[in-house]
């Protein structure tokens, strides 16, 4: 038996830890830790309800929007306005989470997760004109290899000539990704942490300059994702089809939905949405969602509570660091009781099930493109192919929603705060189903509870000893050669794990900094 | 391959309001946004996502305002470039690894590096869950402006506050 951890260790706190235990190459056991303790529930209780869309963001340096939108629309149920928002706010929230969203997919696939496949290495042999991989050449010259390095060795497959091609992708999709910022900016105030999506809707109104601003970049995107980013992934999945059949996980997903499509169902699960809701199984049955089925368990986390799962709306936060049996600070979410994966995947196949007039003809045209049957996406290629498909599902659907809004009209509706209420706020986040709940009481914030995507896929074991969907994916998997176990941080990335956020402290090499005083302290 | 020279001045405060010091570039980067200047300059308030300091024109001089664990007392301030930081590499799992330091990688690789990057180090107290910065490091926010003004406009007097 020999064991292997992965574990990130650098100024980042915030981070995952997987820790597997190998029996003759086969993994027998997977525990994946989070290790940083999540007070923002504590930080929120007794402030003013309208700070939760402002202070959630800051839970995350990647999926701020998502957090803003959730608890706009916990917010907007519990104020009672939620079928009360306009069209203009209505499809402004959308462009501002779209935004994020696609620059979200595109920075995974290429700057974490592609690495993975492409030999970045081989571009110190390449011998052509082009600016960007010269510059990466250098580099690799002057022995910088900082965001490339380290990897692990050996099972890299693609010819010189596609590993040169998708290299030069990565540094395109540095750009793209830029203008998918610009866009969050133009209807979100600012990026990152966007000011905009507030309760009532969308503070920022539209004009046609910022429609105009918005749609040439757009369209920039699309071409990406249709000429590039698409291609690449069948590229990838061309040679590593065995990924396909790694990784599969629990097989039970579930969606919250995206992109409202219409904005006056009060229950968010009915809404129509351009990324249907729902749970689907391993057969492929589609099922409505049910909120109420959702439930929490610490019994292997680092809280006190009760001996069973609690419902988020009526969930505790009692941190105690020293309870036996306990290994993550992540608690374990559980929809009936059973283990749900989250994400795009869960996203694309729940519109695919049950018949999403976008996404149906999309994904069996994929499907075929690949060479699989619909169970093959329950793996690791499965998920990037998904999250690509969102991308483009999403890019496609944008241009008409932007040619909806109307000029000078409000996007915002008036409301006031009630004494005592409650709401619940459900969206996709880029990484899956996020949800937040709120208990006002004498106007503040009385308990707010936050179930992010990643609590649901990195969870630890629950009160019936079943593992959360990354460690089941983990165990059974065969690792070619323990030195190099490309198969676990390919399943790994292959969740996009996000976890409560870095802390960008920095540490300096041992030397002296050249400190200076700024003034006597006061 | 770098920003022409004369180009934007950009000013980032990096870091996580809600763990108390860590956030010190967010507070002083807000007390920033309260000045007017003669000249160009950008502040951003990048919270938890350092990679954002990147627009369509050349960066001359990039200021990033962040917590700095130099040795120091807390409330210490350090001037530094980003050659002076340990460049850790380390396998990477999650997008959330994707670092200031590596954006500026990238940004090399890229062709659009800042001319010039100075980082200004703020030694924390407390990197616990909270909101307000300790007392010691909330009276150093007005040194530490000032210290950012320096860098960024030699001519002393150049800005004013708007309110």
């Amino acid at each position: 038996m020999s064991r292997i951890l992965i574990d990130p260790v650098t100024r980042i706190e915030g981070h995952l830890k997987v820790e597997v235990v190998l029996d003759a190459g086969t993994v027998k056991e997977a525990a994946c830790t989070g290790v940083l303790f999540r007070g923002i529930e504590l930080i929120l209780r007794g402030r003013d309800p309208r700070d939760a869309q402002q202070i959630t963001q800051r839970i995350c340096g990647v999926c701020p929007t998502s957090h803003s939108m959730a608890a706009a629309l916990a917010l907007d149920d519990a104020f009672g306005i939620a079928g009360k928002i306009t069209e203009n706010g209505r499809i402004l929230r959308n462009l501002i989470l779209g935004a994020a969203h696609l620059s979200d997919h595109i920075l995974h696939f290429y700057h974490l997760a592609a690495l993975d496949y492409v030999d970045v290495t081989r571009t110190a042999a390449y011998e052509g004109k082009d600016p960007g991989l010269n510059s990466v050449k250098a580099f690799i010259e002057r022995g910088e290899v900082g965001p490339f390095l380290p990897r692990y060795e050996g099972d890299y497959r693609l010819s010189a000539k596609l590993d040169h091609e998708l290299v030069g992708h990565y540094l395109q999709a540095l750009n793209v990704r830029r203008k998918g910022q610009q866009m969050l900016a133009i209807f979100g105030g600012k990026a990152p942490h966007n000011v905009a999506v507030v309760p009532g809707g969308v503070t920022s109104v539209p004009t046609t300059d910022k429609m105009a601003s918005f749609l040439w970049r757009l369209n920039d995107i699309r071409e990406f994702i249709d000429n590039i980013y698409l291609p690449d992934v069948f590229t990838i999945a061309a040679a590593y089809g065995d990924y396909f059949e790694t990784g599969r996980g629990c097989a039970n997903l579930l969606s919250f939905g995206a992109y409202d499509l219409d904005g006056s169902e009060l229950d968010l699960l009915a809404r129509n949405r351009l990324m249907k809701q729902g749970t689907v199984s391993s057969e492929l049955e589609w099922r409505p969602a049910d909120p109420a089925k959702i439930s929490e368990c610490v019994t292997h986390s680092w809280y006190d509570g009760p001996g069973g799962p609690l419902g988020p709306a009526d969930g505790e936060t009692i941190p105690n660091e020293n309870k036996p049996g306990a290994y993550s600070w992540v608690k374990a979410p559980r929809y009936e009781g059973k283990v749900y994966e989250v994400g795009p995947l869960a996203r694309i196949m729940a519109s695919y099930v049950s018949g999403g007039q976008n996404v149906k003809p999309l994904v069996d045209s994929a499907l075929s493109t690949a060479g699989i049957g619909p169970r093959s996406m329950f793996s690791v290629l499965g998920r990037h192919l998904a999250r690509a498909l969102s991308a483009k599902v999403l890019a496609d659907s944008m241009g008409d929603w932007l040619l909806r809004l109307k000029p000078g009209e409000p996007a915002y509706v008036p409301y006031e705060i009630p004494e005592e209420s409650r709401g619940m706020g459900l969206i996709e986040g880029a990484r899956g189903a996020l949800g937040h709940w709120i208990e006002i009481r004498d106007k503040r914030i009385g308990r707010y509870q936050c179930v992010v995507p990643s609590t649901w896929n990195m969870s630890p074991r629950d009160d019936r000893g079943q593992h959360g969907p990354l460690e089941q994916a983990l165990i059974g998997t065969k690792v070619g050669d323990e030195a190099n176990p490309f198969e676990l941080v390919r399943i790994v990335r292959s969740f996009d794990p996000c976890l409560a956020c870095a802390v960008h402290v920095l540490t300096p090499k041992g030397r002296d900094l050249g400190r200076f005083d700024a003034g006597a302290p006061i | 391959m770098s920003g022409k020279p004369g180009g934007r001045i950009v000013v980032m405060g990096t870091g996580n309001e809600l763990l108390k010091d860590e956030g010190v570039g967010v507070h002083v980067v807000r007390e920033l946004a309260r000045w007017t200047f003669d000249f160009p300059v950008e502040i951003i308030d990048a919270g938890t996502a350092p990679d954002c300091w990147q627009g369509d024109e050349p960066v001359g001089k990039l200021v990033v305002i962040d917590a700095a664990y130099g040795g120091g007392k807390p409330g210490a301030v350090y001037r530094f470039s980003p050659e002076d930081v340990e460049f850790d590499p380390v396998m990477m799992t999650s997008v959330h690894q994707l670092s200031f330091l590596n954006s500026l990688k990238l940004s090399e690789i890229a062709g659009c590096k800042p001319e010039e990057t100075v980082i200004i180090g703020v030694e924390p107290k407390e990197v616990a869950w909270g909101m307000e910065l300790s007392e010691e490091l909330r009276g150093r926010v007005p040194d530490i402006v000032r210290v950012v003004l320096e860098e960024i406009m030699p001519d002393r007097g150049a800005g004013k506050v708007r309110d």
